[in-house]
């Protein structure tokens, strides 16, 4: 399965990487603890604008860092992606002599117990040999017949296909004494994964109309058998979009696509951290400072957005892999449930010194939001007066107590009027909260996976599976030319 | 132009992994002919103490040297003079801006600790009374603003904390000097009191004849005298503005601590009271407190523990004794012994261990080494440890137990050298309801008679020395980074001093 292909070098192997480690160790010189991180990354990208390829690459890194530290020495850490004897050498010396230069009062040379040992969470779905595999010009074809549909309709097309592969691990050899197990339990063991993703924008000659679709995914299956009706998308929305006219900014009932609540809701799902709440510091979950108990309060337990919305993610949920590491809580997570706030992610220290359990609580990373079966025609056809819109973009939060945020309407925004769409719009500026929108929720359509891509290179995966949203009362508060 | 070709082949040659990746230590010399402006040669006096520092630290380390096995926690400003090199840098670099009559004087406090570093005392006089005379007698809050800002320079301690710019050792005779020449200008004399107490190093008190204990001495008895002479409406003010700044409370503590000593003939007295008795040297430590007014006198007991001196030390309550098989575990403190009651839960101290890096003892590390030195100073000495349980131990959780918690804090007690009996509280708790769930302790018997009436939690390091009859004689933080481990030695060696006289007759 991964056999050949993963020993080709793109990133390291789980014995490649067994093998670096222990070559770091043994280079280790004068005693005390050392640590390591190394993680590597293949990526392959494609970009493509004005409907022709100009960006086909291959790329790939790897990152070590070492971190000596000698008796009674500060940590020192040196990175590096030069792998060769000399080079790592050198860079564990340099790791000793930044040790050296600081002392620590001392480490506690006194009795400790026995690390607890925590198994890794198997058989997440984040890696796909598909993706793996998936060659410069496997993903020059794909693009070219996403092109081709712009081009069929006289538009131009610019976008990107990226597929990705990244690994990590971390391995020390402090307190061999109290290890019960070959990682301590602050260690990620061994970790790989994969992810594919793409988008597409669209404009007519003259550039006043403007569509959009994108899709990721750790399968780059999904993304390649996608992309026909993602170019379809785009194009129709372009069409579809050309010679907007200007509205009046106010409230309107929206109907808000799957890609729109995802960028509106990022802000939301970002807050899902029970720290800064409960240490007084603004957030949308603190309620009020306990003078009788000398401690913040919190929302958690109270109703705070429609009683139809449940947010909530499931590690063993193929469309919702993620990277864990062994102190992460092995189990489902519903941060709102039913309306109500349930969850608040929380580090490991926190779990243990405060609450019941011994596993941190991630916070929203990946996340599968609760709709309805109102399909996206029916949402339509049942308003009198609003807007659709495709997409936001910009999205920055003004406040962090209410989440009241800023943004602007991208790639296709109509008039709905009497059931049916009767003009493009021109694009808005909205002020508007996700908090405000889930608590005026009036149909939910079907949830479907969304374009959440990950930035840099070897970033983790973070898969969002959103439904549409109508809702009413939506600000838009200034018209912007922008197409 | 063939030899350059060769020597580009040669760069070319050698690749660019070994050059990209070797390390070497850069070239540390500073040639001082670069730079060309004030701040360079602050950078460059700077770059060389750094360096110097870091030597020293290298060297210490690969000796093994570890700083528990040093005499205490070094700790207050360096009395020792700048090195040479440190010196030479100074002198070098400033020849270019040696005249103070046309220096910039916005940059004084740049040039005044450099030309201390130099060894040019005169031309950092010159700059300081060239800086003071720019401010007008008529605006006493700049003047004042002006003068501590001067006083903190040549106390060592700049504006800002930049290492490069800390006089040393600190020149307490211009200080002297400064406050004789413009102290009096200050026309409030709240803030004048603000500027003279700025003069004091408070918490280091020097006993003995040495110049700069004398001088010390005087400083604090103009202060004393100044603080007695302000009005009660001064004094409010004083304190609006202290309370404003909550590190000032330390300060206070430091401050009257001090003076209280000055009061009653220095601390030699107040050792010769508690030679006499404890009821003396509770009667001397709570005259003071009477003087002070109400608020001052209230901040003051708060900062020093005098809520419980002089009190009857309750017995220690515990649901779990270890370390005490050979002597009866209670009562605890026992009749007729020198005893110190420490606060000391691990759970608190080192909090949950999510990594190796937390395994190194920071703040813990000073009590444990300072319980560890008074045990072996004083062998008669009891110590009892007070912990309760938190329902977890450093990166345990499950299956603990308090018996288990106290186990292991025990243990880990007693793995650092520290030989005192261990009571464990079970702590009664109670959790917010789901799915908050936090855990909300309850007080224990020991936090409720410890805090003396006071109420809440006694903190993790609250030290409490008893004397044979059971009273409580001093409190203080033995984690706190100041000179409470000498304190306690004084204190403690008088109460065995006391006890063999006792006994004798």
């Amino acid at each position: 399965m991964i056999g050949r292909s993963l020993h080709d070098g793109r990133i390291l192997s789980p014995d490649d990487c067994r093998a670096l480690l222990r070559r770091v160790h043994a280079l280790a010189e004068g005693g005390g603890d050392t640590a390591i991180r190394v993680s590597s990354w293949w990526h392959g990208e494609l970009r493509w604008a004005r409907n022709q390829i100009r960006t086909l690459s291959d790329r790939r890194d790897v990152r070590l860092t070492v971190i000596r530290t000698v008796r009674n020495g500060r940590d020192g850490a040196v990175t590096t992606n030069q792998l060769d004897d000399a080079s790592l050498e050198a860079a564990v010396r340099a790791a000793e002599r930044q040790s050296r230069m600081g002392a620590k009062i001392g480490r506690g040379v006194g009795f400790y117990p026995q690390f607890p040992h925590y198994e890794p969470f198997p058989n997440a779905a984040i890696w796909s040999d598909a993706t793996f595999e998936a060659a410069a010009l496997a993903r020059a074809e794909v693009a070219r017949r996403m092109i081709a549909h712009a081009e069929a309709q006289g538009m131009l097309s610019a976008g990107y296909l990226e597929v990705r592969a990244a690994m990590t691990a971390t391995l020390g050899t402090e307190f061999p004494e109290l290890r019960t197990g070959e990682h301590a339990f602050w260690e990620q063991p061994y970790v790989r994964w994969t992810q594919a993703q793409g988008s597409m924008t669209v404009r007519n000659a003259a550039g006043t109309g403007s569509g959009w679709a994108g899709l990721s995914s750790y399968d780059w299956r999904r993304l390649e058998s996608a992309s026909g009706a993602l170019a379809e998308r785009a194009v129709q929305k372009c069409v579809a979009s050309q010679d907007p006219v200007a509205l009046e900014p106010g409230r309107y009932t929206v109907i808000l696509e799957p890609q729109a609540v995802a960028d509106l809701m990022e802000p939301l799902i970002q807050s899902f951290n029970r720290e800064p709440p409960e240490m007084g510091l603004t957030s949308p979950w603190r309620l009020a400072y306990d003078e009788a108990l000398g401690l913040w309060r919190t929302k958690l337990g109270m109703k705070v957005v429609d009683e139809r919305i449940t947010i909530s993610h499931d590690p063993a949920d193929p469309d919702q892999g993620i990277v864990m590491h062994p102190l992460d809580l092995p189990e489902p997570v519903t941060w709102i449930e039913r309306g109500v706030l349930k969850n608040l992610g929380h580090d490991w220290a926190t779990e243990v010194e405060k609450l019941k359990g011994w596993h941190a609580v991630r916070g929203a990373d990946a996340y599968r939001m609760s709709g309805g079966d109102t399909s996206l025609d029916e949402m339509i056809r049942t308003t009198r007066r609003g807007l659709l819109v495709t997409r936001f973009s910009n999205v920055a939060v003004l406040d962090g107590e209410s989440l009241l945020s800023t943004g602007l309407t991208r790639d296709g925004l109509w008039l709905i009027e009497n059931g049916q769409i009767t003009k493009a719009v021109k694009n808005f500026r909205f002020t508007e909260s996700p908090l405000f929108v889930l608590n005026h929720i009036e149909q939910l359509g079907e949830p479907v996976p969304v374009f959440r891509p990950t930035k840099r290179e070897g970033d983790r995966l973070r898969p969002a599976i959103v439904p549409p949203v109508k809702a009413r009362d939506f600000s838009f508060t200034s018209v912007i030319d922008a197409i | 132009m063939r030899y350059r070709f060769v020597l580009a082949l040669a760069v070319l040659w050698a690749g660019p992994a070994a050059g990209q990746t070797l390390f070497e230590w850069p070239d540390t010399a500073v040639d001082v002919s670069k730079y060309t402006t004030i701040e360079e040669c602050w950078a460059a006096v700077g770059r060389v103490r750094r360096r110097i520092a870091e030597e020293k630290e290298w060297t210490d380390a690969n000796r093994g040297m570890w700083r528990d096995t040093m005499p205490d926690l070094a700790q207050g400003t360096a009395v020792e003079p700048l090195p040479e090199r440190v010196r030479e840098t100074a002198r070098a670099c400033l020849s270019r801006f040696a005249d103070p009559e046309t220096v910039p004087i916005d940059a004084y406090w740049i040039l005044v600790p450099l030309y201390l570093h130099a060894g040019w005392d005169d031309r950092a006089w010159a700059l300081v009374e060239r800086r003071m005379a720019a401010v007008s007698d008529d605006d006493p809050e700049a003047l004042a603003a002006a003068a501590d800002t001067m006083i903190d320079i040549l106390r060592g301690s700049p504006k800002g904390g930049h290492h490069a710019l800390a006089v040393q050792p600190p020149r307490y005779d211009l200080v002297d000097e400064l406050l004789a020449r413009y102290a009096e200008r200050i026309s409030d004399r709240v803030l004048r009191f603000r500027t003279y107490s700025r003069s004091l190093s408070w918490a280091r008190y020097p006993p003995g004849d040495s110049v700069e204990a004398k001088r010390e001495r005087d400083r604090a008895t103009r202060v004393l005298a100044l603080f007695d002479s302000l009005a009660d409406h001064e004094i409010d003010r004083l304190v609006q503005q202290s309370q404003s700044m909550l590190t000032e409370i330390e300060a206070y503590r430091a401050q009257f601590g001090a003076l209280m000593e000055l009061s009653y003939g220095g601390r030699e007295a107040l050792l010769d009271s508690l030679r006499s008795s404890t009821s003396a040297y509770v009667k001397l430590t709570k005259q003071f407190e009477k003087r002070l007014p109400p608020v001052l006198g209230q901040l003051y007991a708060e900062a020093t523990g005098g809520f419980a001196i002089g009190s009857r030390a309750p017995a220690i309550e515990a649901d779990i004794w270890i370390g005490c098989e050979q002597d009866p575990c209670e009562p605890r403190p026992r009749p007729g012994r020198v005893s110190l009651v420490v606060f000391a839960s691990p759970g608190e101290c080192v909090g949950v261990i999510a990594g190796p890096g937390e395994m190194y003892l920071d703040r813990c590390a000073v009590m444990l080494i300072r319980l560890r030195r008074l045990k072996q100073r004083f062998p008669e000495l009891d110590i009892t440890t007070v912990s309760r349980s938190l329902g977890f131990w450093g990166y345990l959780k499950e299956g603990i137990t308090p018996e288990r918690e106290a186990e292991l804090t025990w243990r880990w007690l007693n793995s650092f050298g520290v030989e005192a009996a261990l009571a464990m509280v079970r702590t009664d708790y109670w959790r917010l309801p789901d799915p908050d769930a936090r855990r909300i302790d309850t007080e224990s018997a020991n936090d409720r008679n410890y805090t003396f009436g006071k109420g809440g939690r006694v903190q993790s390091g609250a030290a409490f020395l008893i004397d044979e009859d059971g009273i409580v004689v001093r409190v203080d933080d033995l984690t706190a980074l100041i000179e409470v481990e000498a304190e306690f030695t004084e204190l403690i060696a008088v109460l065995f001093e006391r006890k063999g006289a006792r006994a004798g007759k």
